[in-house]
């Protein structure tokens, strides 16, 4: 069994929004949104995907210093997981992909109408061409408002 | 810095939340979602820290920090590259933070566990606008704020200004007020609420909605208009929504750990349940509150900087205003009026005035309470015992039962809410003006009365 539940899989498939954080060599941090996420099946490694353009600083980053947050934030709760993990590789995402993205974002939309998002608005979200960074999941953290944020998730799998 | 964080105005009213990403002395990255960050000055921003553990550890060990943050008009989105400068707990910075906090942690039930620990402040290196986050439309030009209306909003201050100094009473004042904010400035709806002897505030004029809610009490310090009032500080809170769903995150995960002794139950908000946008003011004068006007709108973005400085001006006329009721009472008195009409064929109305809490129920159901309660109830004995119609203000002033205070007794706003309950729960009775400090108790049918302890 892989470190990400099968809750948790689905929980990061739902079309939430995607937070990344990265740093350069030099420590200094980037925030960015990621636009899809993809759990593999052995729920340890995730295909994440990045805008080129406003993930460009990212990217870089990730060339050099391959370490990544994620946290995967739902809209309506604010429940939320940040998963980190260190990038096993990074390369534009193929054309078969795109509908993965596009869908990916069609949820997000559906999601932040919810809180008052016009989903035209959402749409505008320029997804495309992105790039897929591999990345091998090493900690989860339990991410949600609260005490206690930021602490090991409960009931993750190992 | 090429973009002046000043002109990013939208961006830090807290609509959209931002993104705050730091790195461990390990090198280790983390990322989370921040509700808001506060414009400090054209070099600075703040973040609050209430629960930031990984955050603020990192920041510690390096300062270096981003935040993406975005308009929530157009959603072009920014990247705010920080340096940690310093933690404040004190000051005015923290307090404006602060009572924001308090308000949201206050309407969620959650006063003294939920709060503001630290103002965290950075030094701003770069601003840096993120290119293509948004697909191109056609069309799209960027909303260019027109000076004209400006203009406007003076215009109708003054228009304002004026209606209030010409209101002869307050039921006028307020009335005449809450429309003109409809009128002139689209404000739809808006109430107001004064301070009674109990440290609660109570609506005594609403604008907008469906139901009046004239009598609806919310305490000193509960709720965003309480905290207002307990606090005399106007407090604009964009995006409540999203706050609000902050803050009941924050409480179930206190439920889910245990925590919920410390909890009260969530506030209802006066007013819309929808709204997304707030913004109320104290209405004080020299050190006394007097109440609280607030206002509200399902647009997130519906009251920015400006509107703080030019309601406030609204605010404090109303507040000299209401004052200045209170202290023009007329002196004179002249013979009053004594004879009952008879009345009007009509179901009997069953008052009960309640001895150890002072309320008046009518018919089994609650009517009103505290002073008001008394003052109906006086006018109601004296109406069955020695069929009088016609009162004096200054009779009310003068009888120690009431207990009104020797000064700035609110007896106009009393007698407003008293009127108002009347018209929404018993409307055959009624208070009616008949000039300046005089009214009539117009009855349409038999009434009984009770006096009952309380069990």
């Amino acid at each position: 069994m892989g470190l990400i539940s099968a809750d948790l899989v689905q929980f990061l498939h739902a079309g939430h929004s995607l937070l990344v954080g990265s740093r350069d060599g030099a420590r200094r941090s980037e925030a960015t949104r990621a636009v899809a996420i993809v759990v593999g099946d052995d729920r340890t490694h995730v295909t994440l995907y990045l805008p080129d353009a406003a993930g460009a600083r990212t990217l870089a980053n990730l060339a050099v210093a391959p370490v990544i947050a994620v946290a995967c934030s739902a809209a309506v709760d604010l429940r939320s997981v940040q998963l980190k993990g260190v990038v096993v590789a990074q390369r534009p995402a193929r054309d078969d992909e795109r509908a993965v993205v596009e869908a990916y974002r069609e949820r997000f939309a559906s999601h932040l109408t919810v809180v008052g998002m016009a989903r035209g608005l959402t749409r505008r979200l320029r997804v495309w061409p992105c790039h897929a960074v591999e990345i091998e999941m090493r900690e989860l953290f339990d991410q949600s408002p609260g005490p206690g944020a930021g602490g090991p998730l409960p009931g993750a799998a190992s | 810095m090429t973009i002046p964080l000043a002109s990013l105005a939208r961006c830090f009213q807290g609509v959209v939340p931002c993104i705050v990403a730091t790195c461990a002395a390990d090198g280790t990255p983390n990322v989370i979602y921040a509700s808001q960050v506060y414009f400090v000055d054209d070099r600075h921003v703040a973040l609050s820290c209430q629960f930031f553990n990984k955050t603020r550890r990192n920041l510690d060990d390096n300062p270096h920090a981003a935040v993406q943050i975005y308009d929530p008009v157009t959603f072009d989105a920014y990247q705010l590259r920080l340096r940690f400068d310093h933690s404040e707990t004190a000051g005015p910075l923290f307090d404006d933070m602060a009572l924001r906090i308090a308000a949201i942690a206050s309407q969620c039930g959650m006063t003294g566990v939920f709060r503001l620990r630290s103002a965290d402040v950075f030094e701003v290196d770069a601003v840096e606008r993120i290119d293509d986050f948004l697909e191109p439309i056609d069309g799209a030009a960027p909303p260019i704020e027109d000076p004209a209306a400006r203009r406007g909003e003076l215009r109708g201050l003054q228009v304002i200004s004026e209606r209030i100094c010409r209101a002869v009473d307050l039921d006028q004042l307020l009335a005449t007020t809450l429309a003109s904010l409809d009128e002139l400035f689209g404000f739809r709806h808006s109430l107001v609420l004064v301070a009674d002897d109990d440290d609660r505030l109570v609506t005594i004029a609403s604008h907008g909605y469906d139901a009046r809610g004239i009598g609806a009490e919310v305490a000193l310090g509960e709720g965003l208009i309480g905290t207002v009032g307990r606090e005399r500080r106007l407090l604009r809170v964009g995006g409540v929504g999203q706050e609000l769903r902050y803050g009941r995150a924050i409480r179930e995960r206190i439920e889910a750990t245990g925590g919920a002794a410390g909890l009260r139950p969530e506030i209802p908000l006066p007013g819309l349940a929808d709204a997304h946008s707030q913004m109320a003011m104290p209405l004080v004068v020299e050190d006394r509150l007097v109440g609280v006007i607030a206002v509200e709108s399902r647009d997130p973005l519906s009251f920015d900087e400006w509107h703080e400085a030019f309601l406030q001006i609204v605010a404090n006329q109303i507040a000299i205003g209401i004052d200045r009721m209170v202290d023009d009472e007329p002196e004179a008195e002249d013979e009053l009026e004594t004879t009952t009409e008879v009345p009007l064929a009509a179901s009997t109305r069953r008052f009960c005035f309640y001895r150890n809490d002072d309320c008046v129920f009518v018919d089994d159901e609650y009517l009103i309470r505290n002073v008001p309660g008394k003052i109906l109830w006086k006018l109601l004995t004296a109406y069955q015992r020695d069929g009088r119609r016609e009162f004096a203000n200054r009779e009310l002033r003068l009888d120690p039962w009431l207990g009104l205070p020797p000064i700035k007794d609110n007896l106009e706003s009393r007698l407003i809410l008293l009127r108002r309950r009347l018209e929404d729960k018993c409307p055959d009775v009624r208070i009616v003006p008949v000039r300046r400090g005089r009214f009539a108790l117009a009855i349409d049918g038999p009434i009984e009365l009770t006096e009952r302890d309380s069990g």
